[in-house]
């Protein structure tokens, strides 16, 4: 079995096609890492604004009725390798208290949410496209490849058990698939330590490595595929076929599918944006956007539930988890945000015990505000470990894809006909 | 003997059970498509009849909305309808776009639009390439070509013909599928199309063919370059790829990168310093009535004289607030013209990928997509213009009325009173519809940007020629031995 995994991996290397695939993959991967780069720098620079915002409130506040703080979401480092969802909802939020209007949710950049096919691009997706298509490309004739030229029936001449064979050819294509992921994610953590603009601590290099661990077993579900493809027809002409059609449609078919279902199955009431004091039907202190982002969740919730469905949609979503950009992350910080509000209200109250009249007055002659003992504003980050318990339920799909596919093949492969 | 090996060639196509089944396939999903829409398309249009209806009622002398009217052609191309503004709210100022549609922001992100562009720029073309990569090598393989060759046929006639079959045997499919479109949603969505509705579906038709044609002639290409097939089928599904995701994703994370767009953050900032020289201006202070009410003259003449500084104040008041809405319109324009600035760049860039530049055609088309959008916005800035006007006119006749009437900043001294001109003084009053009559949106017409349609068509013709010479001149000194 090992020559046959040494062979297979021997051929792959040195075919054309894996090697213009894999200088794709890498000069893919260092662009992207390099402008998606830019991208978090720029990000960054605008949290900074929020954060002075922030700041300027709270300095320039006369009265308990105008004081109001500000929960700034930093921009996730990893962000690189999977966008999430902040960049839909929004990541500066607006405590008011008591008195100063509703909860808001700004975002740190506004563009119209015009988006090619694929939609906003990451590295992750990128790996996923690309290092999928080479699984198709280098598996698709590794058994119908070897039938047309005969090698196969010779193969088995040997005494050689027919598993062995299948088993080989898969672990030789895992084995050649994993260069072109090492290197990617080489460069993209050479990119990464060398750039200025970006630190990353180790908590960091633990959550890049486990995607790397991900990705392989994400890579491992199309060698099989490919692998078991790759028997069912005659030519191989067909099988690749078969398996760029099965590639639309995981890649892109099911996910949008999912989705529409979601839209379908609950979809989002109508709500009016309140309009702040009008009627005796004023709305709560907290708002519209929370209640059109619980809807939103909601819908989310349902397309990942459907996420078994294709491997790229589990794939996906244990990034987002690995590099803290998930929807429960999310939540998390909305969380904060809410318990924030109320811990802010109690001490407004409290401190308006002490002056009542600063509420919503103040003279030149005041003292400024008395701010001792507001609530302390900081995001916390999940821990890697929550972030990883996360994952797992993308990953337990990837293995069973793994498990349900390998079977498959090992059944039929013993059925085959090799002449 | 051009027509003999069309013929040939066609045959060949019509016997292969794959191609029948991808034939299938592209049919079902074309199906799927032309259902969704029947449902979409109504849907839209109930929505902007109730926004429409909704709008007109709320006219007042400081804004009107206008409403955009759902294309009835975004079967063919969606253009991302879902993820653009679709109501104009015209001050006499500024020109805001919102988002009105509150039923129809459930769409999830990243969702493809299942469009007639979308089918035929991932599906039909995968086919094209695949119809068309082995076209010469595989018959140089099995030694077809040598044998083709040895009649006495032409290598031109030989390139024409295969190229020909392709393109006329994928324009009856395109042919079936728009023909099956227009036909379920008349049946099961009741949707009337106009005439110049089918002027615009031709041109989409022709438009897909060129799209269609470049994709074959690629695939042709790459099968005379190389010498191998699954080679040439590599290239080919390369060029595919990139076409259909690393250039379009790329540059839009370019644009964003040489662009960057402006912070709703920064904005707020920026709104309140464009304001501030004005505000201090608007107050009224005791100061101003001071000299008046020392005087030493009877009261009667002193309300007199106030009165008068009274209607003074007013029109100071009138004339700063509208410099200050001036300036906070040019903050926000700016805004804007960012945000528009990037999205063209980002447009301009990934139309370096046929793919993209034949959905952004086929968007200008059938009045759909961002193109669309900024035809609007200049609609909506000409309808401002004479909103402007009409509204100043009438703030300037009936300014004394109404700022009596609202509540505003005061300073008193004994009984003479002195007033501010309130910010929203005109805020309530509303505006017939026989005052101002908004222009309906042109029904029919072709694209705003006519220079970049014609561009695009341009560039598209001239990729096809480029390719076809470059295949041909690669043919003519091919070696068609195995």
């Amino acid at each position: 079995m090992w020559l046959i995994i040494k062979k297979r991996i021997l051929l792959n290397i040195f075919s054309l096609r894996f090697i213009i695939l894999t200088i794709l993959l890498v000069v893919c991967i260092s662009i992207g890492t390099l402008v998606l780069l830019g991208r978090y720098q720029m990000e960054k620079e605008l949290y900074e604004a929020a954060e002075d915002r922030a700041a300027t409130v709270r300095y320039y506040a006369r009265m308990y009725g105008q004081l109001h703080l500000y929960l700034n979401r930093p921009v996730e480092q990893l962000s690189l390798i999977s966008t999430g969802y902040t960049d839909e909802f929004g990541s500066s939020i607006k405590i008011p208290g008591e008195f100063a209007g509703r909860m808001s949710i700004t975002k740190y950049s506004s563009h119209y949410s015009l988006s090619p096919l694929f939609g906003y691009l990451d590295l992750g997706k990128i790996i996923a496209v690309l290092i999928s298509f080479i699984a198709i490309i280098i598996t698709y004739d590794s058994v119908t490849g070897q039938k047309e030229n005969r090698t196969l029936s010779l193969c088995f001449s040997h005494s050689l058990a027919r598993y062995k064979v299948i088993l080989g050819e898969y672990l030789g294509a895992i084995l050649t698939l994993i260069i072109p992921l090492l290197m990617s994610f080489i460069i993209l953590e050479l990119i990464l330590v060398s750039s200025r603009k970006i630190d990353l601590n180790a908590e960091d290099f633990l959550r890049l490595n486990f995607s790397f661990l991900l990705s392989v077993v994400f890579i491992s579900v199309f060698a099989l595929l490919g692998v078991s493809i790759s028997y069912l027809f005659h030519s191989s002409a067909n099988s690749l076929s078969l398996l760029l059609l099965l590639w639309i449609v995981l890649l892109l078919i099911i996910p949008n599918f999912s989705s529409y279902i979601a839209e379908r199955y609950h979809p989002i009431p109508e709500i009016e944006k309140p309009i702040i004091g009008e009627g005796s039907e004023k709305p709560p202190a907290n708002l519209w956007d929370m209640l059109y982002i619980n809807e939103k969740v909601q819908q989310y919730n349902v397309r990942n539930s459907l996420s078994f469905l294709s491997p790229f949609m589990a794939y996906q979503s244990g990034l987002e988890s690995l590099s803290n950009t998930s929807l429960p992350s999310y939540l998390k910080f909305i969380r904060q945000a809410q318990n924030l509000n109320e811990t802010f209200a109690l001490w407004q109250a409290e401190k308006l015990k002490t002056s009542p009249r600063r509420l919503m007055y103040w003279s030149t002659g005041d003292e400024p505000l008395d701010t001792s003992g507001i609530p302390h504003v900081e995001y916390k980050k999940s821990s890697l470990l929550a972030s990883l318990t996360e994952s797992l339920k993308g990953l337990v799909i990837l293995i069973s894809w793994n498990v349900i596919l390998l079977l498959l093949s090992l059944y039929n492969f013993n059925r085959y006909d090799l002449r | 003997m051009k027509r003999l090996i069309i013929l040939n060639t066609l045959r060949k196509y019509l016997l292969d059970l794959r191609l029948v089944i991808s034939l299938l396939v592209i049919i079902i999903l074309i199906s799927l498509s032309g259902l969704y829409y029947s449902n979409e398309i109504n849907q839209r249009q109930r929505i902007y009849y109730r926004l429409n209806a909704l709008a007109k009622e709320g006219y007042s002398i400081e804004s009107i909305e206008y409403v955009k009217k759902p294309s009835k052609l975004v079967f063919l191309s969606e253009g991302g309808e879902k993820g653009l503004p679709d109501v104009f709210r015209i001050t006499p100022f500024l020109v805001e776009e919102e988002y009105k549609k509150i039923d129809a922001l459930s769409y999830l992100k990243d969702i493809v639009q299942p469009d007639w562009t979308f089918i035929v720029g991932v599906f039909i073309s995968l086919l094209a390439l695949l119809l068309t990569y082995s076209e010469i090598s595989g018959e140089r393989e099995s030694g077809i070509l040598a044998l083709t060759l040895s009649n006495p046929v032409r290598k031109s006639d030989l390139l024409l013909g295969k190229y020909i079959s392709v393109v006329v045997f994928l324009s009856v499919l395109l042919v079936m599928g728009l023909l099956i479109d227009v036909l379920i949603l008349r049946v099961m969505g009741n949707v009337y199309l106009s005439v110049f509705d089918f002027y615009k579906i031709l041109i989409i038709f022709i438009l897909s063919v060129l799209f269609i044609s470049l994709i074959s002639l690629m695939g042709i290409f790459c099968s005379v370059l190389f010498k191998n097939s699954s080679i040439s089928l590599l290239f080919a599904l390369l060029i595919w790829i990139a076409f259909i995701f690393i250039i379009p994703n790329l540059s839009f994370i370019a644009g964003e990168y040489l662009k960057p767009s402006p912070s709703p953050i920064v904005q707020e900032e920026n709104i309140k310093d464009a304001r501030r020289p004005f505000s201090r201006q608007l107050s009224v202070s005791s100061l101003l009535l001071q000299p008046i009410v020392n005087k030493p003259i009877p009261d009667e003449q002193k309300q007199k004289l106030i009165e008068q500084f009274q209607k003074e104040i007013y029109e100071k008041h009138f004339s700063i607030q509208s410099k200050m809405l001036n300036a906070e319109a040019k903050v926000k324009r700016d805004f804007q013209n960012k945000i528009n600035e990037q999205i063209r760049l980002k447009f301009l860039l990934a139309k370096i990928s046929p793919f993209f530049l034949y959905q952004n055609l086929c968007q200008m088309t059938g009045s759909t997509g961002y193109a669309h959008q900024a035809l609007l916005q200049r609609l909506a800035e000409n309808i401002r213009e004479k909103f402007q006007h009409i509204a100043f006119d009438y703030k300037k006749q009936n300014l004394f009325e109404v700022a009596d009437k609202k509540q505003s900043s005061w300073v008193s001294i004994g009984n003479f009173v002195l007033k501010g001109l309130s910010p929203d003084a005109f805020s309530d009053i509303k505006l017939d519809e026989a005052q101002f009559k908004i222009p309906n949106e042109p029904e029919a017409g072709m694209p705003v940007n006519f220079g970049d349609y014609l561009w695009g068509i341009f560039y598209m013709i001239m990729l096809n020629i480029i390719f076809f010479l470059i295949s041909f001149v690669l043919f003519i000194r091919y070696d068609p031995r195995f």
